[in-house]
């Protein structure tokens, strides 16, 4: 037990680390059908389709970014408008209603 | 430091990533399932194992007896994530843990540090259990 000290102290700090990341809304990934306003959210998919292409590197525009809602099954305008002005000119972009223009980061939002 | 206290520190690292990213994903198991489903159809199943993947490693390298194990383990699982992180480039890569924090490039990095530690712990740990070949031969009479 005593040898173990170490790796047992380990485990204690991963279950007091990980009781501070309980989030209470869920990450969701709009996915973006390529065409249409960016800022609308008839023009996404969500849950991502699995046929889902990729993107392009070095290409431009939006393929999918993450956001947070309560339920995934039942987006709310109101969650979705929350998740796009979170990222909307905050990422170097100024264009207000698209995301083309913000810095592709990999975590928040990718282009194709 | 001893090659025993680095193996202990190596170890208990990979059992804090390993434990952590499985409480992290569990405690936030739907989030996990959305993004699995850019990579599979199957969400649920595979959110289940990798959890459980991850909790079986943190055992494996717990124990000094499995400890061995629990390193080429994760060696193996590293490898493949770094190969899943390339080969879809483009997709989110939130795990769980803290991977669900950092940009591309960081997983990528904390990647390369955690296969390094993976790969010293192994070479370290077979350091450790190579029989001393200078010791004297002691042989014993009745």
């Amino acid at each position: 037990m005593k040898r173990n000290l170490l790796a047992l102290a380990a485990i204690v700090m991963a279950v007091i680390f990980s009781s501070f990341t309980i989030k209470p809304l869920q990450t969701v990934y709009f996915v973006y059908d390529g065409s249409g306003n960016q800022a609308d959210l008839a023009n996404y998919q969500s849950p991502a389709p699995t046929s889902y292409p990729g993107t392009v590197a070095g290409s431009s525009t939006l393929a999918w970014f993450r956001g947070d809602v309560a339920d995934p099954g039942d987006i709310q305008l109101a969650e979705f408008d929350a998740s796009f002005d979170a990222i909307d000119n905050q990422m170097g972009g100024t264009i207000a209603g698209t995301l083309d223009d913000e810095t592709e980061d990999g975590i928040v939002l990718e282009k194709q | 430091m001893k090659k025993s206290t680095t193996l202990e520190v190596i170890a208990s690292l990979l059992i804090f990533f390993f434990a952590y990213t499985a409480l992290s994903s569990y405690y936030n198991m739907a989030s996990l399932r959305n993004l699995l489903a850019f990579y599979t159809a199957h969400t649920t199943q595979v959110a289940w194992l990798m959890v459980a993947t991850e909790v079986a490693l943190a055992l494996l390298l717990l124990f000094r007896k499995t400890r061995l194990v629990g390193l080429v383990a994760s060696l193996c699982l590293l490898l493949y994530a770094g190969s899943f992180w390339f080969e879809y480039r483009s997709y989110p890569h939130d795990f769980g843990g803290v991977f669900n924090e950092l940009s591309y490039k960081q997983q990528l990095t904390l990647l390369s540090i955690l296969l390094l530690l993976s790969v010293t712990g192994i070479v370290l740990h077979l350091l450790k259990a190579k029989p001393n070949t200078n010791a004297k031969a002691v042989t014993v009479s009745y």
